[in-house]
Order: structure tokens, then C-alpha cells, then sequence
């Protein structure tokens, strides 16, 4: 039997109703509005098939042949042999976890409770152990300590100094401009160089930075170098550094004497 | 659209001899025309406009898909609104609504988006906060009976549970690449059942819930809707569907795969299928 095929049907969602009014020209050409879409449309091309016509009686029988299986929340599961169950030690000797779950017999290994400590290597010396400890900050945390109260020139301004005013660890902490605490009590003053300087000022502290002394000269300002505080030492060292000089500028002077008496 | 006018003419060959006279021949087999599909589009004619004889008309079974799924092909969809009026077409992005169907990862997709909204505020005590005496309940010999320690252990009436549920969080981990496949599986799958339709807007006449009822209604073969909007809901529209069961409403930024698999039909406007599909476009940043 010979028969025309054109359109095949769709879901329903897509489906176009000719209004009975209409003719057929109109409606077809009206019907394409315009084809919206983030990308210029690209339809590819596919090879030919057959299009069929329907009614709306076919189209209901149709639509009673549903397909079976539809996505839903109740049919849904991981791809097979993506799961396996997980060993029930202890429950049998059939697969081979029963009577020790894998253990053995005897050993170390088979008791109760936590084994080895973390990074125990049966007794001989553990990596950790056999490779000397790192220097610096990573060996230790003295080696990152400050030596020094910094105080930048900056902050000159805010102390409201004028010209032939003193700066030192004292005047600074009074005005509130620096406020050591903890161990910083015992560190002495250090200027750095950030910011200007524009007073003739008379300045004592235990160093300055190359830059904060070009500027500070270059204001007229008088630089004094605080001595470092004495390290503390046992009298009995110093009883024998005084004999050691003593022995050593004898033994000096006596070559000096030899050398004139030869002359 | 090429295939709607090469099919218009085709009909309109067809039918004019119907009008014309008598009853005319069937055409040769030969000469039948076989129309190239470049789209995705149909043509469903009324039963009471009898535009072609019905002895052209063969009988097989129409209920498959004109293409082939999961191709990431491009598709062309019609826009309509809650009167079913045609509001021209709109593309599908083929690489975010033909994703090739795979079962499993809408089901880890699931299975993480249901974890992750546990509460876990469940909680059981332990030895230490059940309420009662630490104190040894009798000699530990000569008295005949088991050693005890304490009478909050395990075993006895009003003890403590052992590895009992604590407060804890459900949330398990999927990465952002399998989620995001998630959603396009999803929606890719609503799409080959036909259950997405594309609206202009989601305009509604007045806040009252029966003009919600009377459009999906209307609409054959739906039980459940899920409406996305692409930003903000309308008042109104938030209000005629609250009562509604079987409605609910997303903005597109809340779009996600649980809800899309509660719904059987998925109704989208163009800004929300253009917000998708861009977020879908973004980059993953890792």
C-alpha cells in the first residue's frame, strides 16, 4: 500500500496545533518565530529518514504506549560491579576470616589493642633518628629571636619633638611611643630608616641602619651609640683572664726588653 | 525550519486534489518524498481536518523518538506558555540536553544531595553523662556474685550505650564535575521523554490558586510540576502555587537533581534554560 511520509511525532511538548481556522499557508509561516539562543544555530545535518503524518486519534492511541521505564527516584542504582560487600571477618572458616580474621596464630601483630607506635622500626635506630636535626628556625626557635626594640623615623612625628630634645629608650617609652613588654624589656634600641626627619635632635641608641644614620646626619642630629650591657661571667673566669693578661703582657715586655738590650 | 515548509507544500499538493474533484490516485511509491529532519520538530494534525485520505496513511507505530539520544546534539524546542500558545522556538545547548543517560551518577547525585541535607542531631550518652553513682556496688570478693565496677555500664538497666549515635555530620563528598553531570543528566533525560517544556514566562493573571489548577489541568499526562524561573519568583505566582501539592516553583539558581526526579514534567522559561546553561558553561575552578 502506497502512503506519504512527512512528520514523525515527538514528545508531546514540541507538538504544533494547527488552529482549525487557519488555512494552511498562513499557519505554517507564521508558525517559525524567531529562534533565540546564546549560539548562532547550528543544526547539524543528518542523513535522511522517513517523516509520518498523524492524526490526533493516532496520537492518543499513541500516547497509551508509553515507554515502561521512566527516571525516577525509585529505579535508580550504582553501575553494576561498582559495589562489593565488604569481608565479614570472624563469621566462618568458608571463605577463610573465621577463626582468626586474618591474624594468624601468634605474633605481636595478633594481639589486641594498638601495634608499633608510629615510626618504631623494630628496634634499630628509626629514620628519624639516624638523620640529624635541621638548623635554624626549623631546629629550633632561638635562632628567630629579635635583637632589637625597632623604632623608624617615621614615627617621629607622632612624638612631637623639637629641636635639641633627647631620644632614648627612656624618653621613647615615656611619651608612649614604644611599648616593650615580655622579653623586649632587655633589648636595646635600634632606629631604622623609614620616613623624614626634620629636628636637631640628640639620639641614643644601641644602633642605627645605614639609612636612618645618612638622614639623621644629614638633620644635624647628634648620634651616641649606647654600649651593649655586660654579659655576666663567673669571678673565677675573670680571676683567670686578669692572671692570663698579666702573664702574657710580662712575656711581651720581656721580648721588647731583649730586642733594645741587643741594639 | 525548512522541513515545516518543505512539508506545508507537500500538503498542500496533497490535499488539493481532495478538494478539487473526485477521488484521485495514489501517488507511486517512487515519487513519495522523503523530507530531510534537520531539527527536532512534528506536526500533529486535528482528527476532524481530513487534509489526507486515509488510505495514505500507514499504520505503524509512532511512539519513538525521531533521533538518536545522548549525541550532544543541538535541539530545537518550541516555546509556549500556560495557554499552550506558540511563542516561536528556542536551542537547546546539546551538550547540556543530550547528555548520554547513565543511571549511576544521578544516583550518587542523589544519594550526596540527600546525605548532605541530613541533619544528624541525633545523640546517645555515654558513661560519663549518663546520670548515676561511679561507686563500686559491692566488695569485689566475697560476695559470690560477678565483679562490677560500676552500675552505669552497658549491661545494665539505665547504663550507658556503647558507640551509640553522636551529633555528627552526614555530608559525603562528589566531585563539582560529577554533580554538574548530574544535572545535565537529568535534565537531559526530561528532555528525551518529552516532559521539558520551555515557556516564554510564568506570568499568571492574579494570585489565585485556581488558575494554577485550571493550566495544569490542562496539561495530559502530568502529576507533578516543578515551574524554574530564572531569577526571582513572582509574588503572585509564589502565592497560587503554596497550596499546591503537586507544584513547586525554583528560581534556576536552585535548579538541582533530587527535585527534578520528584516531578515527572519540568517546565522552564527561556531565561531560566539561558541561565543554566550558562552556569553549566562556567568553568570549574579547582
Amino acid at each position: 500500500m502506497a502512503s506519504i511520509t512527512l512528520l514523525s511525532l515527538a514528545p508531546a511538548a514540541t507538538l504544533l496545533h494547527l488552529p482549525a481556522s487557519t488555512s494552511l499557508s498562513t499557519s505554517f509561516v507564521a508558525a517559525p518565530g524567531p529562534i533565540s539562543g546564546r549560539r548562532s544555530v547550528v543544526l547539524r545535518a543528518r542523513p535522511r529518514r522517513c517523516v509520518t503524518v498523524v492524526c490526533s486519534a493516532a496520537a492518543a492511541e499513541a500516547a497509551e504506549a508509553e515507554p515502561a521505564e521512566k527516571f525516577r527516584l525509585d529505579n535508580l542504582g550504582p553501575q553494576k560491579g561498582s559495589r562489593r560487600r565488604p569481608k565479614r571477618k570472624g563469621r566462618g572458616i568458608a571463605a577463610g576470616q573465621g577463626a582468626s580474621c586474618g591474624f594468624g596464630m601468634r605474633g605481636q601483630k595478633s594481639r589486641s589493642g594498638p601495634g608499633v607506635r608510629r615510626g618504631f622500626e623494630g628496634g634499630q635506630m628509626p629514620l628519624y633518628r639516624r638523620i640529624p636535626k635541621l638548623r635554624g628556625i626549623a631546629g629550633g626557635m632561638h635562632i628567630g629571636l629579635p635583637k632589637y626594640v625597632p623604632f623608624n623615623l617615621r614615627d617621629l612625628a607622632r612624638g612631637g619633638f623639637k629641636d635639641g630634645d633627647e631620644i632614648s629608650l627612656e624618653s621613647l617609652k615615656s611619651r608612649g611611643l614604644i611599648n616593650p613588654s615580655g622579653r623586649e624589656r632587655k633589648l636595646p634600641l635600634k632606629i631604622l630608616g623609614d620616613g623624614d626627619v626634620s629636628v636637631k635632635l640628640n639620639i641614643k641608641a644601641g644602633a642605627f641602619s645605614a639609612s636612618a644614620k645618612e638622614k639623621l646626619e644629614a638633620a644635624g642630629c647628634t648620634l651616641s651609640l649606647v654600649p651593649k650591657r655586660k654579659k655576666w661571667l663567673p669571678q673565677s673566669y675573670l680571676k683567670n683572664q686578669a692572671r692570663a693578661e698579666e702573664y702574657f703582657s710580662k712575656k711581651n715586655g720581656g721580648a721588647g726588653e731583649s730586642d733594645e738590650a741587643s741594639a | 525550519m525548512r522541513a515545516l515548509l518543505r512539508a506545508a507544500s507537500v500538503l498542500r499538493r496533497a490535499a488539493a486534489p481532495a478538494l478539487g474533484g473526485g477521488r484521485a490516485a495514489p501517488l507511486p511509491p517512487k515519487n513519495l518524498p522523503a523530507v530531510c529532519l534537520n531539527g527536532y520538530s512534528t506536526l500533529l494534525a486535528p482528527a476532524n481536518e481530513v487534509l489526507i485520505p486515509q488510505e495514505l496513511l500507514s499504520s505503524k507505530t509512532v511512539w519513538t523518538p525521531d533521533r538518536e539520544l545522548g549525541q550532544y546534539e543541538d535541539l530545537v524546542a518550541r516555546v509556549t506558555n500556560f495557554h499552550n500558545e506558540d511563542k516561536g522556538f528556542m536551542v537547546l545547548d546539546g551538550d547540556v540536553f543530550d547528555v548520554p543517560i547513565r543511571k549511576d551518577i544521578v544516583h550518587r547525585v542523589v544519594r550526596w544531595q540527600l546525605a548532605k541535607r541530613q541533619q544528624g542531631t541525633h545523640s546517645t550518652k555515654t558513661i560519663s553523662e549518663v546520670s548515676g553513682t561511679g561507686r563500686k556496688p559491692y566488695n569485689q570478693k566475697g560476695t559470690g556474685r560477678a565483679r562490677h565496677g560500676t552500675l552505669r555500664g552497658p549491661q545494665f538497666r539505665g547504663g550507658a550505650t556503647m558507640h551509640g549515635p553522636k551529633p555528627r555530620s552526614h555530608a559525603i563528598k562528589l566531585q563539582k564535575k560529577v554533580r554538574r553531570l548530574g544535572l545535565k543528566i537529568a535534565l537531559s533525560a526530561r528532555t528525551a521523554e518529552g516532559k521539558l517544556l520551555v515557556f516564554d514566562d510564568l506570568e499568571v493573571p492574579s494570585h489565585k490558586t485556581k488558575n494554577i489548577v485550571q493550566y495544569i489541568g490542562q496539561m495530559e499526562g502530568t502529576k507533578k510540576v516543578l515551574l524554574v524561573d530564572g531569577g526571582d519568583i513572582d509574588k503572585k505566582l509564589k502565592l497560587a502555587t503554596q497550596n499546591l501539592h503537586y507544584v513547586n516553583v525554583l528560581p534556576s539558581i536552585g535548579l538541582n537533581v533530587y527535585s527534578i526526579l520528584q516531578h515527572d514534567t519540568l517546565v522552564m522559561t527561556r531565561n531560566a534554560i539561558n541561565r543554566i546553561v550558562e552556569r553549566m558553561h562556567t568553568p570549574i575552578s579547582r
